[in-house]
């Protein structure tokens, strides 16, 4: 039973995994802007929500709007002092790739050097209060009522968001921008405000997921939001930028992978493992499993 | 002798035949200038030729060599060089190290000769930089030497192309329509060159819009549609053929 | 001792971080961009230790075992890596350096998370400021050689340098590998200096850390890294009354260089010699005929053959 119950945890672990990654992968995939703060803004939302939570008694939902509009309005903030700028001066998307990555490791350093300074460094908890948590035993797997929740959620977020971009004509404008933001705005799309509501949302979703998380670790501290960068970075590759249901299973993958590793490995192994195996993928398919090989036009 | 001959030379681009059967022979010395509509696959040829492209079908031989499967690092030694329709000079170089930057191949100094800085590694910097000078020279840039591309004019950039391509000692030159943008008297100038070029016994293949520089120029013209050759001649039967007209004119 | 109010630690760690940003560096200035050099410090930093405290090798040997095997590793790597565009290189070069921490944490040779301690201290101030003078003289040399125009060209277009004779894959295994040497000398420096290694010193946040000193200094000019080494280290230094917002000081540097200097230190004075230079050559070489060549309206030849006038697109 220990395989199932590994299998459980892993899935629910798995999720918030890919809730994070929905938001790195799409601002990556249509706006070029591999946000480098992306673990940051999931560490502040769990700030915000412990900051909160020491002042007024507030419900979780609440909190996790809190939490998502606090994170989404520093997202926003870094679109507006440096991606924007970048996005009308570069060439290419590769040159943009590259400056909006640095821009965003700066914007990331302030990020953790503010948290570091406000937390002291100590790792904090959230009320458990908060989400009271229930255990439900089927056949001696163990599943927890906030384990239930953050699956659910990690899948209602991205069959909104596939919803919005299929359905809608922002969502198709928005796709449009992935290909090309001039043939976007040729088309009447107002790209600097859709660029703005992209990565609200994906800035939202971090904060929002970095309330989930702490609540389900128990505590958190200023650096959780590197481990997790690296591991979204890992979702991505493996489903595939900027794709959504890609990034979903790519997510549930890693947790899976890491939580049975723990059943075969000493513990220690389980980031190299999933890492070796995010380099081996990258090794067969250098632009990512579902990525298309990227041409140069002369 | 021939310089350069493709076979059947074919490139698709999904469904979309960009080249189809495509048989050209060019000899040594001589203007051969590529004319056809927009689409008529005279970019996706030089593409070709060049080894930027894999062809579908078909193959590529260079001085009786097969070329076919070559990459297009190894070209500019064997004696091809080629500018491009939209100028790619390198923005972070100023015009002069452009220019030099187009002797690389016909340069041997290994990092070892370079960081020891040997007799032959000093000789040979000074005679690249020598030539660049004189390229320049030639196309009337001297003065600019130490600027660096963003900040001369787009004719001006083209003739720096010209002149960093003619630094690989080419034996044919590939031009993706030099003239475009070019002063009277810089097309003048481009006219010139290539005329020159061949009675030194190089050749170039032009891609051309400019009917007055192709009649000028060049010795034999190539009219392509649709990927296909569609008449070829020496300018005064190509310029004045109906089914020419017919395919320029029609649309 | 103190050298210009500066600790003399702080000026040697200064110069052990211009290897580490040169390994960052070197590599972005020829278009790889590739963030693996942390990872190769820390091989050379724990080869060079173990050899030197396990096998009492000679510690010259184990300087050039420090170069060597983060040498042959990223030859390794570069043979799957080196065709790996743009961002995708720089994840997966993270990814190899949280294989490698994974090891240093688990593997019992290493020492664990405890670390290797009582490593010889070697490394005198004179040996740093010879390394680097040597590391400087090869970088501006190879810049200014047919090399650095290729890896300038590279940078910006892998097709367009094809056509001129550069093999794009040769120079970017070459690249990936000198990145691998310098930063394993950098680990070997900073192991013989220190005398106490740990997995930790080698986290992601150094390379924020190299990536911040690549970029301040400039990735397109040779002394960018030793500018950007210099400062990094440095200013934190000279700033010790805002030092726990140090990280809130660099993250502003950093996106205001990405912003209004996207050439870094060095690439701003280049440029400000070269704005001197070109104002010369125009007052003494060019009196004002390119003036009025420049303002000249251009009339463009109107192509008689194509009804468009766009001069076509294909």
């Amino acid at each position: 039973m220990d395989i199932a119950q590994q299998a459980i945890n892993g899935i629910a672990i798995g999720s918030t995994y890919a809730l994070f990654a929905l938001g790195l992968s799409l601002s990556w995939g249509i706006l070029a802007v591999l946000n480098m703060a992306h673990g940051h803004l999931l560490m502040w939302g769990a700030l915000v929500g412990y900051l909160v939570s020491q002042s007024v008694e507030l419900p979780l939902p609440a909190l996790l709007l809190l939490a998502a509009t606090s994170a989404g309005a520093m997202c926003l903030a870094m679109e507006w002092l440096a991606f924007k700028r970048l996005r009308g001066r570069s060439a290419s998307r590769e040159q943009m790739e590259v400056w909006t990555l640095v821009a965003s490791l700066g914007f990331g350093l302030i990020a953790l050097n503010v948290a570091e300074r406000v937390t002291l460094g100590y790792p904090r908890q959230l009320p458990s209060a908060l989400f009271p948590i229930e255990n439900f035993v089927v056949m001696d797997v163990r599943i927890t009522t906030l384990q239930i929740a953050i699956i659910l959620a990690a899948l209602a977020a991205p069959a909104l968001t596939s919803l919005f971009l299929a359905r809608t004509k922002w969502g198709l404008a928005l796709r449009t921008m992935g290909h090309n933001v001039e043939i976007a705005e040729l088309y009447g799309a107002n790209t600097s405000r859709l660029a703005d509501a992209a990565l609200f949302s994906a800035g939202a979703l971090a904060g929002a997921t970095g309330v989930l998380l702490a609540l389900y670790l128990g505590t958190f501290d200023f650096t959780m939001g590197e481990p997790m960068l690296l591991k979204g970075f890992a979702v991505i590759i493996l489903g595939g930028v900027g794709s959504i249901w890609g990034s979903v299973l790519g997510g549930l993958g890693v947790g899976v992978v890491e939580s049975l590793s723990t059943l075969f490995l000493p513990g220690g192994y389980r980031e190299g493992l999933i890492f070796g195996l995010l380099v081996l993928v990258l090794m067969i398919r250098p632009q990512g499993l579902l990525g298309r090989p990227a041409v140069e036009r002369l | 002798m021939t310089l350069l001959e493709t076979v059947e030379l074919t490139k698709q681009f999904g469904g979309v035949t960009a080249v189809q059967d495509f048989d050209l022979c060019l000899a040594e010395g001589k203007v051969y200038g590529l004319l056809g509509p927009n689409g008529s696959g005279k970019t996706t040829l030089l593409n070709l030729v060049s080894r930027l492209l894999a062809p579908t079908k078909g193959k590529i031989f260079f001085r009786g060599k097969d070329i076919t499967r070559l990459s297009p690092f190894k070209l500019p030694r064997l004696g091809i060089a080629r500018t491009f329709q939209h100028t790619r000079l390198f923005e972070d170089l100023t015009l002069i190290e452009n220019v030099m930057l187009g002797h690389y191949c016909r340069e041997f100094s290994t990092v070892g000769h370079i960081l020891l800085q040997t007799r032959g590694a000093r000789s040979e910097e000074r005679l690249c930089r020598a030539r660049a000078i004189k390229r320049l020279a030639e196309m009337g840039l001297a003065d600019l030497a130490r600027v660096r591309p963003h900040s001369v004019s787009y004719g001006q950039q083209r003739l720096v192309e010209i002149a960093r391509a003619l630094m690989a000692e080419p034996q044919l030159l590939l031009l993706d329509e030099p003239t475009a943008g070019l002063s009277f008297e810089e097309a003048a100038l481009v006219g010139n060159l290539v005329r020159d070029l061949a009675r030194q016994g190089i050749s170039s293949l032009i891609v051309e819009h400019n009917v007055r520089f192709l009649s000028s120029s060049c010795d034999w013209i190539i009219a392509l549609a649709e990927g296909r050759k569609l008449v070829e001649g020496t300018p005064n039967v190509v310029l004045s053929h109906p089914k020419v007209h017919e395919v320029y004119f029609a649309a | 001792m103190r050298v210009l109010g500066l600790e003399q630690s702080a000026i040697a760690f200064a110069l052990i971080n211009v290897f580490l940003a040169a390994s960052y560096q070197l590599p972005i200035h020829g278009g790889v961009f590739a963030l693996s050099g942390v990872a190769f410090m820390a091989i050379g930093a724990y080869a060079s230790a173990l050899l030197t405290t396990r096998f009492d090798i000679h510690p010259i040997v184990a300087l050039a075992a420090a170069g060597a095997l983060p040498a042959a590793v990223a030859l390794l790597l570069s043979l799957p890596l080196a065709r790996l565009g743009g961002l995708y290189l720089a994840l997966s070069t993270l990814a190899f350096l949280v294989v490698v921490e994974t090891v240093l944490l688990n593997a019992g040779f290493t020492g664990g998370a405890a670390g290797l301690y009582r490593i010889p201290r070697y490394v005198e101030m004179w040996h740093l400021v010879l390394a680097v003078l040597v590391l400087a003289y090869v970088a501006r040399t190879v810049q200014r050689s047919r090399i650095g125009r290729a890896m300038v060209a590279l940078r910006e277009s892998n097709a367009v340098a094809s056509t001129l004779g550069v093999y794009p894959a040769l120079y970017r295994s070459t690249l990936f590998v000198v990145s691998g040497v310098l930063a394993g000398l950098s680990g070997a420096f900073y192991a013989h200096y220190v005398g106490v290694l740990t997995p930790q010193a080698f986290s992601f946040s150094l390379v924020v850390r190299a990536l911040v000193m690549a970029l301040l200094g400039g990735t397109s000019h040779w002394a960018g890294a030793f500018v950007g080494a210099v400062v990094v280290t440095l200013l934190p230094e000279l700033l010790r009354p805002v030092r726990e917002w140090r990280d809130v000081v660099f993250g502003g540097l950093l996106v205001a260089l990405v912003l209004f200097a996207p050439r870094g230190i060095a690439g701003a004075i280049d440029w400000l010699v070269q704005q001197a230079g070109s104002t010369l050559t125009h007052l003494q070489l060019r009196p004002y005929r390119p003036l009025l060549y420049r303002l000249r309206p251009r009339v463009r030849e109107v192509a008689l053959d194509d009804p468009s006038g766009d001069g076509g697109a294909h």
